[in-house]
C-alpha cells in the first residue's frame, strides 16, 4: 500500500489551529495506547472532539439468553472508564445552525462509507452522527472534515454544544430578522473560548427568528435567543428576547426570561458573562444537577442576573463582540437560478408532497423543500445525489432540521416538479413532513449506552403503519407530532410532542418487559412552549394500538379548531388514562412471548446482564404491589395538579415516592414502620448507601428527589411549576424503584 | 497491491424476506457461527436502496445490502486483512462462506439464494485506492490471481464501475460459474 496519509494529502488545506488540535488529539491517542495518559482525562479529551461511546462498549452484550463477553484484540486497553478501546463508537459532527454545503455533504458521505456502517444520521439537534466508528480512524475522519470547514470540537463533553437554529432563517415569512449571522458569530466566538472550558456540564444554545412558531425550540435550551425588533427614535433596532436555563432531560424546565430586549451588540459579551458565571458557580460534583437550570434555580433569576451583569462589567473588551456586525451579509445565501412559477399540471404524488413538504419563502418565486428522512437516516448514495440536486436547483447549502430532516432552500418554484421527481427516484419523495408519520426518535437501545427501550424500533413501526394512512387520515390527526425517547434523558424531545413516548422497563413475573411512558399534551409551537405529563407505562408492543386509539378519540371528540393539548386539558388526564388502561396489561411469558422483546430486536428484552432469581417470586408480588400503588399516586398527583390543588398534588407526589421506597426497603427490614422519617432513613441506609438503589449513570440522583421532598416537608408553598416538577421527579423515582427492584430482586431474602 | 478494507458483494436472486434475517444474525452472534468477533445487528430496512440488515463485527461487517436496488450480501472488511489468503482472496472466501450459510437458514421465507456468475469487489479507501483506471491497473494482477483460484477454468471479465466520487469498484462477470459451494471448496 502507499505510504501516503490524509495528514500529508490535506496539509495546508486545513485551518492551522484546527490542524494542530487534531495532531494533538492523535498524539493523545498514542499516549493512551502506551498507558501514558490517564483514562479519565483521555475520555474527556475524546468527548470534546465528538468521539462518543456506544452501546456494548464495556465489552459485554446480552445475546437474549446470556451476557457474553466481546473479546476484542486490544485486551485491557480502554478509552475511558468501562469503555473498551476497540469497541466501536459514535462520531458526532456539529453542523452549526444545521448548515451543510454540497461539498461538505459529499465528504460526510465518503466518511460514512469508509469508517462507519454506511448510514448518516441526522440528530434532534441538527448534528450528523456516524456509528460503529473505530477510535483510531477518528483523527483522519476529523482532518477530512476540517478540510471542508467542519470541526467536531466540543460536539460532546462539558462544553458548548452545537448551536441550533430555525432552518428557515433568512427565508422565513414571519421572522423579525435573519438570525444566521448572529448564531454564526456566537458559535465561533465561544468555540474553544477560555470561558467555556470549565463547565460542570454541557451548554446548549438555540436561535429562533419568531416567537410563536416551533422552529428554534428555544424554550428548552440553556440559552435561547429569539429575534426581536424595536424602534428607537424612529429607527429600527435589532436585539433578542434572551432566555436562560431551559432544558429537557429527566426534569424538563422552561427557560426563564433574562432580558426582554438584549441589543445585538450585547449578544456575545452577555453570553460570555453567563458562561463565566456558569463555569464559576455551576455544580461540578453532582452531574445530575450541573446544568445551568439548576444554578438558576438555586440562585433565583434576580441574583443570577445581578451576578451576570457584574461579570459583564468586568469583562475585558474584545473586538470580536461587535466586529461581525459591520457585515451581517457574510452568511447570506444567493440563489443559483432565477425565480419561476409553478406549473399548473402535476401528479397527485407531487401535490401531496408539495402540500406537506414545501413552503413559500419570503423571497417571491422561491420555496423551501423538506426531504423527509426516515428516522433521520440516509445513505451515502442518497447524500451525494442530494448534494448534486443542491448544486443544480438551489443554493448550495442545505440545512438539517430538529425533526431529523433535510431542507433545500432557494428552490425556484418552477423547478419543484423536477426536484420532486429526482427525490422520489432515490426513495426520498415521501410526503408528510412535520406530520404524524414524520416521527422523531433518538438512537435509544440501537446504539445508545443509556437507552432503555427501542425508540427507533418503535418509531419505525409507527411510521410503517402511519405512512400508508396519510391520505385517509383526518387532518387533525395528521397534524399531530409523535416523538420517542429511549430513556429519561429525553433526546427524542418527547416532552414537547402531542404524543410523546419515553422508554422505561417493567418487571412482570420476574421478567423484564419493554415499556414506554405515554406523555401527552406537550406543545411544539411557541418554541416548544409547554411540556406534557406522563399518563402511564404501556408495553412497547401495544403503543401502536394506543396511538391509533388516541388519534381516533381525538378526531371524534375534539371541538372545532381544538389542538390536541387543549383537548387533553379539556377532557382531563383521568379520561386519557381510562382510554389507554386496557392496553397496559402484559400477558404471561408462556401466553405471548412477543411482549418480552422490543421492536426491531428479537432478543429477549433486558437492560443489563443481571437476571431475576427464582426466589424473587414471593418478593415480586409484594414489591410490585407497592410499586403499582406508588404509580397510582403519581397519576393522582397529576390529576390534583390539573385541578389546581397544588399542595395536595405535591403531597401526593411525595407520598408516591415514600410508598415506593417503603415497598423496596421493607424487603430488607420487615419491621419497617410507616413513619416517613423512619422509612426515609431506612431506605437511605439499606438501599442508597449500599448503592443498590443506584443508577449506573445517574448515581443517587433519583434517591435525592425523595430526600429533598422529605426535608422540605409540607412547609413549601408550591407554584404550578414546582408542583409539576415534583410530580416529574416522583415518576422518575418510581421508575428507578422498578429498576432497583429488578436488580436487587435476586439478593433479597 | 494488497489493499485493506476490501468489500465483496454477491447478488441475490428472487425476493427474499430480508427482515427475517435479523434473528438469524442475532443467533450467529449468540452461537459464534463465524470465526471472528461479531458485535451487533442493525436494522435499516426503513432506508431505501441501502444497507437493510447489517451484522456488525470487529474485523468485518456482513450486510444484506440493496444499493442501486440490487440485493446481495456485502462483505466489508474493516481491519487488517487475512495475511494467509491476501486481501482479495480472504474477503471473497469470507463472503462465500457467509452466503452459503445464509442460504442454508430455514427461518426466513422465502430464503436468500445467491447467484455465482457476478460479484462486485470494492475498496473502501479513497486515499490509496481512488476509483480510477490507475487503481485498477495496480490491483488487477492480485485480483485476477485471486479470481483465477475462485473460478478455476471458467472465464471471467473485470470492468471498473461507478463514478470518480464512488469507492473503487470492479464488477466481475463469470457466466457459467459453478455454484457457491464449489467455488468455496476450491479455496479450502
Amino acid at each position: 500500500m502507499s505510504a501516503t496519509s490524509w495528514k500529508q494529502v490535506l496539509s495546508g488545506k486545513i485551518r492551522e489551529d484546527w490542524a494542530r488540535e487534531i495532531d494533538i488529539y492523535e498524539t493523545q491517542i498514542e499516549l493512551r495506547k502506551k498507558g501514558k495518559l490517564e483514562e479519565k482525562i483521555f475520555a474527556e479529551t475524546r468527548l470534546r472532539r465528538g468521539v462518543y461511546g456506544q452501546r456494548y462498549d464495556n465489552g459485554q452484550r446480552h445475546d437474549g439468553e446470556n451476557s457474553q463477553t466481546l473479546t476484542y484484540p486490544c485486551g485491557e486497553l480502554t478509552k475511558g472508564p468501562m469503555t473498551v478501546w476497540d469497541a466501536p463508537g459514535m462520531q458526532r459532527i456539529k453542523l452549526p445552525m444545521g448548515r451543510v454545503t454540497a461539498d461538505q455533504l459529499d465528504v460526510l458521505c465518503d466518511l460514512a462509507e469508509e469508517y462507519s456502517d454506511q448510514i448518516l444520521h441526522v440528530t434532534t439537534r441538527q448534528d450528523i452522527q456516524l456509528h460503529f466508528v473505530h477510535i483510531e480512524d477518528t483523527p483522519d475522519l476529523m482532518r477530512r472534515l476540517a478540510a471542508v470547514g467542519i470541526t467536531t470540537r466540543e460536539a460532546c463533553g462539558n462544553s458548548v454544544r452545537n448551536t441550533t437554529s430555525c432552518p428557515y432563517s433568512g427565508v422565513c415569512n414571519t421572522e423579525a430578522f435573519d438570525t444566521t449571522p448572529y448564531a454564526h458569530a456566537l458559535t465561533f466566538f465561544l468555540l474553544g473560548h477560555d470561558d467555556t472550558q470549565d463547565f460542570g456540564r454541557k451548554f446548549k444554545i438555540a436561535f429562533s427568528g419568531c416567537k410563536d412558531n416551533a422552529c428554534g425550540l428555544t424554550n428548552f435550551h440553556d440559552l435561547g435567543c429569539i429575534a426581536k425588533l424595536r424602534e428607537v427614535n424612529g429607527k429600527p433596532e435589532r436585539g433578542f428576547e434572551y432566555y436562560v436555563g431551559g432544558g429537557l432531560g429527566s426534569v424538563p424546565q422552561s427557560a426563564q426570561l433574562f432580558d426582554e430586549f438584549l441589543p445585538e451588540s450585547e449578544l456575545l459579551p452577555m453570553t460570555q458573562a453567563i458562561c463565566r458565571v456558569f463555569a464559576r458557580l455551576g455544580e461540578k460534583e453532582n452531574r445530575a444537577r450541573a446544568r445551568i437550570k439548576f444554578l438558576l434555580k438555586k440562585l433565583g433569576m434576580e441574583e443570577f442576573r445581578r451576578l451576570v451583569l457584574e461579570e459583564r462589567a468586568q469583562l475585558r473588551p474584545d473586538p470580536r463582540w461587535t466586529s461581525y456586525l459591520r457585515d451581517l451579509s457574510h452568511t447570506d445565501e444567493k440563489p443559483l437560478r432565477a425565480p419561476s412559477e409553478a406549473s399548473k399540471t402535476a401528479s397527485a404524488g407531487f401535490k401531496r408532497w408539495q402540500l406537506s413538504n414545501v413552503q413559500a419563502q419570503r423571497q417571491k418565486g422561491y420555496v423551501t423543500a423538506k426531504v423527509t428522512l426516515p428516522l433521520g437516516d440516509f445513505t451515502p448514495s442518497q447524500g451525494r445525489k442530494i448534494a448534486d440536486l443542491a448544486r443544480r436547483y438551489a443554493e448550495v447549502s442545505l440545512r438539517t432540521t430538529v425533526e431529523q430532516n433535510l431542507l433545500f432552500r432557494w428552490v425556484p418554484e418552477g423547478d419543484l416538479p423536477a426536484l420532486y421527481t429526482e427525490l422520489a427516484a432515490m426513495g426520498l419523495g415521501d410526503s408528510g413532513a412535520d406530520t404524524i408519520s414524520d416521527i422523531t426518535a433518538c438512537p435509544g437501545t440501537d446504539t445508545c449506552k443509556l437507552g432503555i427501550s427501542s425508540s427507533r424500533g418503535l418509531a419505525g413501526e409507527l411510521r410503517k403503519r402511519l405512512l400508508p394512512l396519510q391520505e385517509s387520515l383526518d387532518p387533525a390527526a395528521s397534524a399531530l407530532h409523535i416523538k420517542c425517547s429511549g430513556c429519561f434523558n429525553s433526546c427524542g424531545q418527547h416532552h414537547v410532542a402531542d404524543l410523546g413516548f419515553l422508554g422505561v422497563s417493567r418487571n412482570v413475573s420476574g421478567r423484564r418487559v419493554p415499556h414506554f411512558q405515554l406523555v401527552v399534551g406537550g406543545e411544539i409551537a411557541g418554541n416548544g412552549r409547554s411540556y406534557g405529563l406522563a399518563i402511564g407505562a404501556i408495553p412497547s408492543k401495544r403503543v401502536p394500538d394506543v396511538v391509533q386509539r388516541l388519534t381516533d378519540t381525538f378526531v371524534k371528540d375534539k371541538q372545532p379548531n381544538e389542538s390536541f393539548a387543549k383537548f387533553v386539558e379539556r377532557i382531563g388526564k383521568k379520561a386519557i388514562k381510562k382510554i389507554v388502561d386496557e392496553y397496559t396489561q402484559v400477558p404471561s411469558y408462556e401466553e405471548d412471548r412477543s411482549y418480552y422483546s422490543d421492536w426491531g430486536d428479537p432478543r429477549e428484552y433486558t437492560i443489563g446482564d443481571l437476571g431475576v432469581g427464582e426466589c424473587a417470586g414471593e418478593v415480586v408480588s409484594f414489591t410490585q404491589f407497592g410499586l403499582a400503588a406508588s404509580e397510582r399516586e403519581v397519576f393522582e398527583a397529576q390529576v390534583l395538579l390539573d385541578e389546581g390543588k397544588l399542595g395536595e398534588a405535591a403531597s401526593r407526589a411525595y407520598s408516591a415516592m415514600l410508598q415506593a421506597a417503603r415497598s423496596l426497603a421493607r424487603q430488607k427490614n420487615p419491621n419497617l414502620g410507616e413513619d416517613p422519617s423512619e422509612v426515609v432513613n431506612d431506605f437511605k441506609t439499606n438501599l442508597v448507601d449500599t448503592k443498590e438503589f443506584w443508577d449506573p449513570f445517574a448515581g443517587a440522583k433519583f434517591a435525592q428527589y425523595l430526600f429533598r421532598a422529605h426535608s422540605e416537608g409540607a412547609h413549601v408553598a408550591h407554584t404550578p411549576e414546582s408542583a409539576h416538577q415534583l410530580i416529574e421527579e416522583a415518576q422518575l423515582f418510581v421508575d428507578a424503584a422498578h429498576q432497583a427492584y429488578s436488580r436487587i430482586g435476586t439478593s433479597l431474602p | 497491491m494488497q489493499p485493506e478494507k476490501v468489500q465483496v458483494k454477491i447478488f441475490s436472486q428472487g425476493t427474499p424476506d430480508v427482515p427475517g434475517y435479523v434473528p438469524v444474525f442475532q443467533r450467529w452472534i449468540r452461537e459464534h457461527v463465524l470465526d471472528e468477533l461479531l458485535i451487533d445487528v442493525v436494522d435499516y430496512s426503513h432506508v431505501v436502496d441501502g444497507p437493510e440488515v447489517t451484522l456488525i463485527g470487529h474485523e468485518s461487517d456482513y450486510v444484506l445490502d440493496r444499493a442501486e436496488g440490487k440485493l446481495g450480501l456485502l462483505y466489508a472488511s474493516k481491519r487488517a486483512s487475512d495475511p494467509k489468503n491476501g486481501a482479495f482472496l480472504g474477503a471473497i472466501k469470507r463472503a462465500l462462506r457467509a452466503a452459503i450459510l445464509l442460504e442454508k437458514e430455514s427461518g426466513p421465507t422465502p430464503p436468500l439464494a445467491f447467484g455465482s456468475d457476478k460479484i462486485v469487489v470494492r475498496i473502501a479507501d479513497r486515499l490509496n485506492a481512488p476509483n480510477s483506471d490507475t487503481t485498477l491497473e495496480k490491483v488487477a494482477p492480485s485480483l485476477r490471481e485471486s479470481l483465477s483460484q475462485v473460478y478455476g477454468a471458467t472465464p471471467f471479465t473485470l470492468a471498473r464501475i461507478g463514478s470518480p466520487s464512488d469507492l473503487f469498484g470492479v464488477e466481475i462477470s463469470a457466466p457459467g460459474a459453478a455454484p457457491l459451494g464449489e467455488l468455496l471448496a476450491r479455496l479450502a
